[in-house]
């Protein structure tokens, strides 16, 4: 096996929460597990413990931010849960990602949606896996609260050549 | 467009989507816009040509991860040069940071060890960007809750830094603060070490006072000795321009037109 560089030891620390808290408790026995390149052990083996921790909060409360922005309306339908829930899914998910603000929004909101939590607002889970992916054009049959009463409506959104997204719904059965 | 050629300083403001509406009202007291690159790529790009005409931009950078060893990430420097290209910027920033590994993509900003190994790094993914941006680029320091120790000190990695990539610092004035509160440091001396011919533009914004930390949460008005340690980077250099960085918790736009007049008569 290759010995890891500092950057992708540091980077493992601060997004697997379980690697971490092994950190906290056994700094040296984690860091020989660890497998780090001769040089750069002696510096991961030196980060402060408390600073560590509080680090890679910072890290998902930045991404936390970002999701409670892109899709208001599902975090104002999850009420004081919105923050546990991002949090146990967000420590979990780091994959490498570009548009990673949009990416996260999509990924939270499908997360629910797949469990049948009735709180993701489906127009919004829409738009945010329209944007992070780039198609040209989408069409979704969604649900979705409407003055209090619950609706279908065929959702489309397409972006247009100058890049921005123009999007109607049509509501079904009103 | 009052004031905005006369004055030797510009004062403006990050342009964030919340503000849009008071933006399109061309407020006196903005003379300039940072536009986060970011923020402009795909759906939103179009929007740049309109601002871009009605002020002087800079392009900042979140995630060029300018201290990874490696090549850049040839995607993102191709996004970020495409904004630079619509946007015409005074020029163009990005962070003193790291972004990713080479597996993990942490999405935020995580310090560098200060030493020679990193500063190569760093000084050779700046003159990539500021060579493919054909733009003045500026180095940020950023927050950190983690003070990695290394063969030089933080002010002498970013004054060799700018030095050695030609180019110029983007002084966070919140930073400073924040860090100094978490780390036991005086942020005016710290700020005294820099190379004055190297800041060019400052970002300032209030901080939030944690439980056990405070936090550079964009979302706070401007305190007291962050405009007392603007005031040191001010009489200690001569930068440019001044922009307040706020990303969050948006006050009436009465208030940040306010707290952009106080950040302009500093001295």
């Amino acid at each position: 096996m290759t010995d890891i560089d500092f950057f992708e030891a540091f980077a493992r620390l601060l997004t697997d929460p379980t690697l971490r808290a092994r950190f906290v408790a056994d700094r040296a026995h984690t860091v020989v597990s660890m497998c780090i390149r001769p040089g750069d052990d002696a510096q991961i083996l030196a980060l402060d413990p408390a600073g560590l921790v509080a680090q890679a909060a910072t890290l998902v409360d930045k991404r936390l931010h970002e999701a409670s922005e892109l899709i208001p309306v599902t975090w104002a339908n999850l009420g004081t849960s919105a923050r546990p829930m991002f949090l146990s899914y967000a420590e979990g998910e780091w994959a490498p990602d570009a548009a990673r603000p949009l990416a996260d929004a999509a990924r939270f909101a499908r997360h629910l949606a797949s469990r049948g939590d009735a709180r993701v607002h489906l127009p919004e889970l829409h738009r945010m896996e329209f944007l992070s992916r780039g198609t040209r054009w989408s069409v979704r049959l969604v649900a979705s609260v409407l003055r209090g009463r619950r609706r279908r409506s065929l959702d489309i959104l397409v972006r247009m050549p100058a890049g921005a997204v123009r999007g109607v719904s049509l509501y079904l059965g009103l | 467009m009052r004031g905005r050629v006369r004055r030797m300083r510009l004062v403006g403001i990050g342009y964030r989507r919340p503000l849009a509406a008071w933006i399109d009202q061309s407020p006196p007291e903005v003379d300039c816009l940072e536009v986060v690159a970011e923020h402009f790529t795909g759906p939103h790009a179009g929007q740049l040509t309109a601002l871009r005409k009605r002020y002087p931009l800079m392009v900042h950078g979140l995630g060029l991860s300018l201290g990874t060893p490696g090549p850049l990430d040839a995607r993102r420097l191709a996004s970020f040069r495409d904004v630079v290209t619509l946007a015409d910027p005074l020029w163009v920033s990005e962070h003193v940071a790291f972004t990713r590994s080479g597996s993990i993509d942490l999405g935020h900003l995580s310090p560098l060890r200060p030493d020679a190994d990193s500063l190569a790094v760093l000084v050779e993914h700046a003159i990539e960007v500021r060579e493919a941006c054909k733009r003045r680029l500026l180095l940020e320091n950023i927050t950190t809750h983690l003070r990695l120790s290394g063969s030089m000190s933080e002010t002498d990695f970013l004054n060799r830094a700018c030095e050695g990539a030609g180019c110029g610092l983007l002084l966070d004035v919140t930073n400073v603060v924040v860090n100094a509160h978490n780390h036991h440091f005086d942020p005016h001396e710290w700020i005294r070490q820099l190379d004055p011919r190297h800041v060019v533009q400052l970002h300032i914004v209030g901080y939030r006072v944690g439980e056990s930390r405070w936090e550079d949460m964009h979302a706070d008005a401007i305190q007291e000795d962050v405009l007392r340690v603007a005031e040191t980077a001010l009489q200690h250099a001569h930068p440019e321009a001044i922009i307040v960085e706020r990303d969050a918790s948006f006050p009436p736009t009465s208030e940040l037109a306010q707290e952009l007049e106080t950040v302009r008569h500093l001295d």
